[in-house]
């Protein structure tokens, strides 16, 4: 069964997330910062990573760095979900290594696809 | 030996000749009738009338003639022009010194008449000095301050006065505050308060014209500020007949300023004014200035924030709003299913509203930079119809897709254009009534522009307003449509930015019902040689979103990726872009990738493109093999990450390179 971590602080946002996510049966992992995403990441080696870029602490681009340059994780697709706000957001996320990216407000069937795309 | 001498001497020598004549003469004549004593007698009248004729010259003539001599040398020497030469007599030589004398007084009032009109011309220069400082010392001085004190400077000097202060109403007749002063001590300046009515700069600004005082101790008005001061001049400074400061001076000597001082004076006040009340309006619209780009970073500022703050609640609102209207959850019932539909809409609306706002903020403040590629309208067209393919679809309106696909390409920013065309078709679903027909539809428009227009079959656009559409929430109101309030800032924004591109946006609408209406702009055509650097890939999948994120994850200016979901269009497409690298799905409806790839291959200008085959689904072996005998690289979509996209595009290259 395909495991999916969810990297976001926004509790509001993570409810709509697992809501996307939970009719296909996907196992949901969370994690609230970067620094925890990148230990949980790096613990259970999920099959999907969904990174939040505006992240306290450590930034999901540095997070994704850090799972891109890791050996047990540089495999794992990650999906950056950007706030849309300044379109540089988006070259540093794939600049950071981030295998796809949705903006929000985020197009629940769009996620849906992509996720299902990578991980087929 | 001077003329007088001499004259003397000759006239005696004569005088000896004739005598010496006359004796010989006589002696001769009367050689014997004359004695001795009657030839002495007669030589001695003669001897007399000799020496008298001597003095009478020497007095009467020569000596005169030496001392108007004299005198005239004396005065040349001297240089005294008032002085004259003695008159004497009544004859010529008098004549001759009273002509002398009056040479003498026209020379002396000549002398007088110069030394008068050098003096009023340095008199000039030095007001005409001191006007002069006070228009330059604006330009000099950055400030009020300092221009001010540099004019107080120059007037102190002028008038050689004992103190000098430039006061200005700040901001009325109420408030005298001293700006500048010379000669004024330290204490004075910071205790020194004026009131209207307080002392002669109080009287100025009582009656607003100038005050001129010979004698300060002798009047009621001085109030002893300055116990040097004897006389004082103070000017108002006037703009119209408002009063706005006043200019004084006062000096240790009684009397001391003139008329002319006043004028002057007066004259300078002039001047000053009008460089006070510019500078001062200078400085308020610098402060102006400031504070509207303050406002209006801080206007930036806020809208960012604000539309980062609003989307996550949207983001709520719209994903889950979306996930119960596709039943994730659950079934919903039909009343259900209508109200979470309302809630979509309205989440959709606000959504772009807030992008609108921000978008126009960003035009408005010039912020918005294109990204100008070389790209297909048809393609952009297509995106932009499936994209208001649903909402068409629940009004059963038809929507035709008319952009000829051999129309040359325009040199575009592909996302913003595309934002246009859904804005207009958008527009066009919304006013027009259901079953109604929409069409966009695009051709070549003088030279090196493309025209495209969006038509619709509703209710038209009176010509009375239709230049108000293209302004922010403008509103339309037609007797026959239901009242739909505003447009928005769609046909705001979508103007500005094909004004951006260099085009023109337009509206043609005869206003009757069922006529409809048209929406024009024009694009520039891409030039051949605009082709850019970039790796071009087309890629051939029936699944737009594919297009879309290889679109998203290989961004210019290193890629430029474009997509065709029609198999049907494809090869001419090849044909004609001959882009570097095809992607190309296996499974699509009407044309399969294999026959695609046969086709490709079967053209020398097609078959030298490397193919790189995307497959859904996992292939056997043999499956395998058979397709790497025909393409260049295989990539599953399941990875379809960017490394292994880049890595496939290099692969793929290479192996195309080496084969041939």
């Amino acid at each position: 069964m395909n495991r999916i971590l969810i990297v976001e602080d926004n509790a509001l946002n993570r409810a709509l997330l697992l809501a996307v996510l939970k009719p296909d049966g996907f196992e949901i992992l969370t994690a609230e910062d970067g620094l925890l995403g990148v230990e949980v990441a790096l613990r259970e080696r999920p099959d999907l990573i969904l990174m939040d870029v505006m992240l306290p602490g450590l930034s999901g681009y540095e997070a994704t760095r850090r799972l891109k340059a890791h050996g047990d994780t540089r495999h794992i697709p990650i999906i950056a979900i950007t706030s849309n706000t300044t379109p540089t957001e988006r070259e540093r996320a794939l600049d950071a290594g981030c295998d796809g990216y949705i903006a929000k407000p985020i197009d629940t069937r769009s996620l849906a696809r992509q996720v299902r795309l990578f991980l087929h | 030996m001077s003329l007088r001498q001499k004259t003397l001497l000759f006239t005696a020598l004569t005088l000896v000749g004739l005598m010496s004549i006359l004796a010989v003469a006589s002696a001769v004549i009367w050689h014997d009738s004359a004695t001795r004593l009657e030839q002495l007698s007669l030589l001695l009248i003669g001897l007399l009338v000799g020496v008298l004729t001597i003095i009478w010259v020497d007095r009467f003539i020569l000596r005169r003639l030496a001392q108007l001599e004299t005198s005239v040398r004396h005065i040349t020497t001297s240089g005294d022009l008032s002085a004259r030469v003695p008159v004497t007599a009544d004859d010529e030589l008098s004549s001759l010194a009273r002509s002398i004398n009056n040479m003498l007084a026209a020379l002396e009032q000549a002398r007088q008449e110069k030394v008068r009109l050098l003096q009023e011309a340095r008199r000039q220069l030095g007001e005409l000095s001191l006007l002069h400082t006070a228009s330059i010392a604006t330009a000099r001085s950055g400030s009020l301050e300092a221009a001010l004190q540099e004019i107080a400077q120059s007037t102190h000097a002028a008038f050689k006065a004992v103190n000098t202060m430039v006061v200005l109403c700040e901001p009325d007749v109420a408030h005298l505050k001293i700006r500048a002063s010379v000669g004024v001590s330290a204490e004075v300046l910071a205790t020194r308060r004026f009131q209207p009515g307080q002392g002669i700069i109080g009287a100025v600004a009582d009656c607003g014209e100038t005050i001129l005082i010979d004698d300060v101790t002798r009047d009621p008005r001085y109030d002893n500020a300055d116990t040097r001061t004897r006389s004082e001049l103070c000017a108002p400074l006037k703009i119209g007949e408002r009063l706005i400061g006043m200019i004084n001076v006062e000096s240790e000597q009684l009397g001391f300023f003139t008329a002319a001082d006043q004028q002057l004076l007066q004259t300078l006040a002039h001047n000053l004014s009008m460089i006070v009340e510019n500078l001062r309006l200078l400085e308020e619209l610098r402060a102006a200035n400031a504070q509207l780009t303050e406002l209006d970073r801080l206007k930036n500022q806020f809208l960012a924030n604000m539309s980062h703050e609003l989307r996550t609640p949207l983001n709520a609102i719209l994903g889950f709003s979306e996930l119960l209207g596709d039943e994730t959850p659950g079934p919903l019932n039909a009343d259900q299913h209508d109200y979470v539909q309302h809630i979509y809409t309205s989440g959709q609306h606000l959504l772009t509203l807030i992008n609108d706002i921000l978008d126009l903020s960003k035009l408005q403040a010039k912020r918005v930079e294109l990204e100008r590629r070389p790209a297909y309208l048809t393609e952009i067209a297509e995106a932009a119809q499936t994209f208001i393919w649903p909402a068409a679809q629940r009004k059963h309106q038809t929507v035709i897709n008319d952009v000829s696909p051999d129309l040359p390409s325009v040199h575009i920013d592909r996302l913003r254009v595309k934002q246009v065309l859904i804005n207009l078709l958008n527009n066009a679903c919304k006013f027009t009534p259901p079953e109604g027909c929409i069409c966009v539809r695009a051709e070549m428009w003088r030279d090196g522009w493309l025209r495209v227009g969006v038509s619709d079959t509703g209710p038209g656009i009176p010509p009375d307003q239709q230049a108000e559409i293209f302004e922010e929430f403008a509103q339309l109101n037609w007797e026959r449509t239901v009242v739909e309030r505003g447009t928005g800032l769609g046909l705001a924004i979508a103007r500005r930015l094909i004004e951006l591109h260099g085009g023109q946006m337009w509206v043609e609408s005869t206003g009757q019902p069922g006529e409809g209406t048209t929406f024009y702009f024009t694009l520039p055509v891409a030039d051949a040689s605009l082709r850019s650097a970039a790796t071009r890939l087309l890629v051939i999948d029936d699944e737009p979103l594919i297009i879309e994120l290889l679109q998203s994850i290989l961004l210019p200016p290193e890629y430029e990726v474009l997509g065709v979901t029609d198999s049907l269009y494809a090869l001419d497409r090849i044909r004609r872009d001959q882009p570097d690298v095809i992607l190309l799905d296996l499974m699509m409806p009407q044309l399969g990738g294999l026959q695609l790839l046969t086709a490709l291959q079967h053209e020398p200008q097609t078959a030298r493109i490397p193919v790189i085959i995307l497959t859904a689904k996992a292939l056997s072996p043999d499956e395998h093999a058979e397709l790497e005998r025909v393409a260049q690289a295989i990539l599953p979509k399941t990875q379809l990450r960017r490394a292994a996209i880049i890595n496939a595009i290099q692969q793929a290259r290479q192996a195309l390179a080496s084969s041939s």
